[in-house]
Parts: C-alpha cells; structure tokens; sequence
C-alpha cells in the first residue's frame, strides 16, 4: 500500500492539475482570512470552502491515471480496490495538509487572541470536511464519471447542496454549530458531526469501489 | 505454479448490449504459450483485459495466478515522470525490493534499447519506446502469468528479437502467456492457437497453406515462423521466389523457387528467423 501511495503521490503531483484547485483555496482564504470577525464562524467558512476543494482534489487524483496506465498499476496491485484507496489516501492527506493551512490562516490574521479549545475546533471542522470532501469526489470520478468536466460539476453540485440545505452534512452543520455554540459546549456537537461524517464519507468510498470494480 | 482457467466467461458493456464475449473457457497449463488471433474489435482484448484482471466479466469464472505481468493494447502516455522512475515504481507495486527492480530494470532498458533513455519523461517518448516501457514493467519480476495484447505492435526489429527471448525465458521459468495478434501475424506461434470471432474461441489447427503447383527447375519449401520470425514481404522479395502463399496465419507458408537459388534462399530465410519443415524434389508437387 505505501509503494501505491508514494507512486500516486509523486505522479499527482508532476501532473500539476492540482495547482487551479490548490490556488483556489489559497486565494479565498485570503479573502476570507482579511475580514475580522470571530475566529469560529470564520473556521466553519473555511470548512465549506474546503469541502469544494477536496471534492475537486480528490476528482483529480483519481483521474490522474489515464484507464490504460490504471489497467497497469492494477495489475501490478492486484487489486482495484487498493489503487483506488491509495489515491483516496493520497487525496485526504493534500486536503489535510490545506484544513491545517485552514486552521493557522485565520488566527494569524486577526489581531484578537486564540484559546487552543477554538483552534482543536477548527482543525477538526477542518479534517471533517476534507474527509467529505475526498469521500464526495471519489463518487464523482472514474469511472463512475468518465468526463474530467462532468465530474467536477457534480461535485460542486452535490457540495453546494450541502451548504444550501438545512443541517447538509457536514458544512451546513458546522456552520451552525460554530455560528451559534459557545466554544465551551462545542464538543458533543461535533463528535456527534464527526460520527455522521465518517460514517457517510466509509460509505460513499465505499459504494465507489463497488461501482467502479461492477462497471470496468 | 499454476496455469489460468476460463469457464464460461461471457461479457457485455450494457444490461442490453451485444455479448463481446459469450461463454468462453480456456486452459493455460504453466509455461505454455497462447495466442489469440482475431480481427480489430473482435474481443480479444477485453479477454485479455479480464484474464489480467482489469475487467470484471458479466458471467462466468477465472481462476488465474496472483502475479500477473500486463501490457495493454494501448498506451499511457501522459505521465511527467520518467521510464526509470515509472518503472521502479511498479516494481515496488509489485512488491519487488529496490535493487532487484533497478538491476532488472537497467538489463531491460537495454535488451529493448530504449531510447533516447530511461531519464526521458514518459510523455516526450516515442509510440515504439512507450511500448518498450510497458514492456519492461510487464517483464520486471517473475510473475505466473504474462497477458500480452499485441506487444509487438511499433516495435523495431531488434526489440522484436529481445521481446522474443524474453518471452521465452519466462516460458522456461514455468510463467503461462497469453498473447493476442492481428490475422495473418507470422512472428507470434504458440502451443494452442485460438481464433476469436463473435465473442467465442475456436482453435486453429490447420495451418498448411493451400499448395502450389512446382515446375521441373523449381523446388517447393515449406517454412513454419519462430516467434523472432521477420515478415513475409522481405521473403517474397527473395531472389529466386517464384510464388509464394501462407496460411490464413501467416505462420506456415510455402514457397516455390528456382532450383538454382534454393540453398541461397534456404540460407536467408533461416536466418530471418523462419523454420524449413521440408524441401521438396526438383518437380516434385507437394501432398
């Protein structure tokens, strides 16, 4: 698994198609990073930003092998199963990498103080919305969408969603959560959030790899 | 080790689309040779696609080895990283260690000459040298099956020659192969040659070409390809051939020549890598 991981990794990353989603993120955190407000609705911003992001991170990911070069590393694996993890893997750790850049963003920007209850708050509305993210954009790619643009618009459809309707997992409910609880009485809220998260986000990766080995 | 079974594999691509495949069985004992020979779209890669793994068939079982060897019908050539990186990568896929993945990648490179190098990045190579590259991951480590879709396809004559020993060194190592090539092929033979067409296998065994008539200065001889055999133009072309005419293969052909040239012409075509089964008398017309 890890000689899977590393060969996505670095061919992830030579392909240069995660600069756009990668620039994206940097540049509305920028933005929203620039308006003072309270740190913790400007974490559940982030979140929802984030979401998009690693949907799109994780489309491209797992697209990254033309069908022939993943007919290849298949063989090699022995298992469609374990290429399409290891990119999923690959893909959490990216969006990871940006909710931690998520998470310092906005206490460096403002000038008010930080308590590290916030900060544990934030990183962990974070990595949850990676998580769905990443789990959203494996449903989105091939081969269960074959088209590189019909894939991303999904993706952005179904995140959208989330964030628009009441209590969508698991955005919109950060977004409460953060908007209308006291840093105090945030942690059953957000376990309870994180439970849902990681539930669905195990289902839908894996639904995916059922879907994908049923129609190659 | 173990050979790979077939039984009753069927495939189709829609709940309602033709069967590509329609109940297919075939055995592959260890280190034997298969090819499969059909026309473009015939389904010989999708049978390839799913002994290798890669497609999951609608109906039907297959039972074949854990280490497989794939090269596609296609290529990937998109990739910024470079032969020698992509191919280590594979290797350690496979879960061969560091050095046996560098020393084996390095005789490969060479033996196929890959060019301009191993340090070119994948997407500057040429169709020929991607080939080469698919090859090499393919032949990396030793494997129980070799799933080939036509892997002589824009190969120069030297790595024609090297893919050819090395499929026979994998053969001797007791690894099963299974190849596929176009109608009328002459350099791929096998132990059990199959022909696909409307999603079933048949077997070819009939590979004598029909026979020509042999003037009284003229000699008919008869040749059968090796895998490393050239193609059937540069012996047509041959000083001396009169007629000439293969089977629906290309594998056996026979020729009639002036009598005067038969040793020249024996001598040429044994060292473009055909076989001679049989040399007939001055006259003599064949059975």
């Amino acid at each position: 698994m890890w000689a899977l991981v590393r060969y996505t990794w670095t061919d992830t990353l030579r392909s240069q198609r995660w600069v756009a989603p990668i620039l994206c993120f940097g540049g509305i955190e920028a933005i929203v990073c620039a308006q003072t407000g309270s740190l913790l609705p400007t974490f559940a911003t982030m979140a929802a930003v984030l979401l998009f992001i690693a949907t799109w991170l994780s489309i491209v990911t797992i697209n990254n092998e033309d069908p022939i070069q993943l007919s290849i590393t298949t063989v090699c694996a022995g298992s469609q199963n374990k290429v399409r993890l290891a990119k999923v893997l690959v893909a959490f750790l990216v969006a990871a990498i940006l909710g931690v850049v998520g998470t310092i963003g906005p206490p460096v920007a403002s000038s008010s103080g930080t308590t590290i209850t916030e900060l544990v708050a934030g990183l962990a509305g974070q990595l949850l919305a990676a998580l769905a993210g990443v789990a959203l954009g494996a449903l989105c790619s091939r081969p269960l969408i074959s088209r590189r643009a019909w894939s991303v618009l999904t993706g952005f459809a179904v995140c959208l969603g989330t964030v628009i309707v009441p209590y969508g997992p698991p955005t919109r409910q950060l977004l409460v959560v953060f908007n209308e609880t006291s840093p105090y009485a945030l942690g059953v809220p957000l376990l309870l959030i994180g439970v849902e998260t990681v539930i669905l986000a195990v289902t839908a990766v894996g639904a995916s790899l059922r879907i994908a080995q049923r129609i190659t | 080790m173990v050979g790979a079974q077939l039984s009753g594999v069927s495939k189709r691509f829609s709940r309602r689309g033709p069967w590509v495949l329609d109940g297919v069985d075939l055995g592959m004992t260890p280190g034997s040779r298969t090819v499969i020979v059909g026309g473009n779209g015939s389904g010989k890669s999708t049978l390839l696609r799913i002994v290798a793994g890669v497609t999951h068939p609608t109906a039907g079982t297959v039972l074949a080895p854990k280490t497989i060897g794939y090269v596609p019908e296609r290529l990937a050539g998109r990739s910024k990283l470079s032969g020698a990186e992509y191919v280590a990568h594979m290797g350690r896929i496979k879960g061969l260690d560091s050095e046996t993945v560098l020393s084996r990648s390095r005789e490969l490179f060479e033996r196929l000459d890959l060019q301009p190098g191993p340090n070119a990045m994948i997407d500057a190579l040429s169709k020929g040298n991607k080939q080469k590259l698919v090859l090499a991951q393919a032949f990396l480590g030793p494997v129980g099956l070799l799933v080939l879709d036509e892997p002589f396809s824009g190969l120069d004559a030297s790595a024609h020659c090297a893919l050819g020993e090395l499929m026979n060194e994998a053969q001797a190592q007791g690894t099963s192969i299974l190849v596929s090539a176009h109608r009328a092929d002459p350099t791929v033979v096998g132990d059990l040659m199959i022909h696909i067409g409307d999603g079933r296998l048949e077997p070819l065994t009939d590979l004598r070409p029909a026979a020509l008539s042999v003037g009284a200065d003229e000699q008919r001889i008869e040749l059968v390809a090796t895998p490393n055999a050239c193609g059937h133009e540069q012996i047509a072309s041959l000083l001396g051939v009169r007629s000439f005419r293969h089977d629906e293969l290309g594998i056996a052909v026979s020729l009639v020549v002036e009598q005067v040239h038969t040793n020249t012409i024996l001598g040429a075509v044994i060292s473009m890598g055909w076989s001679v089964q049989s040399v007939g008398a001055p006259g003599e017309n064949g059975t």
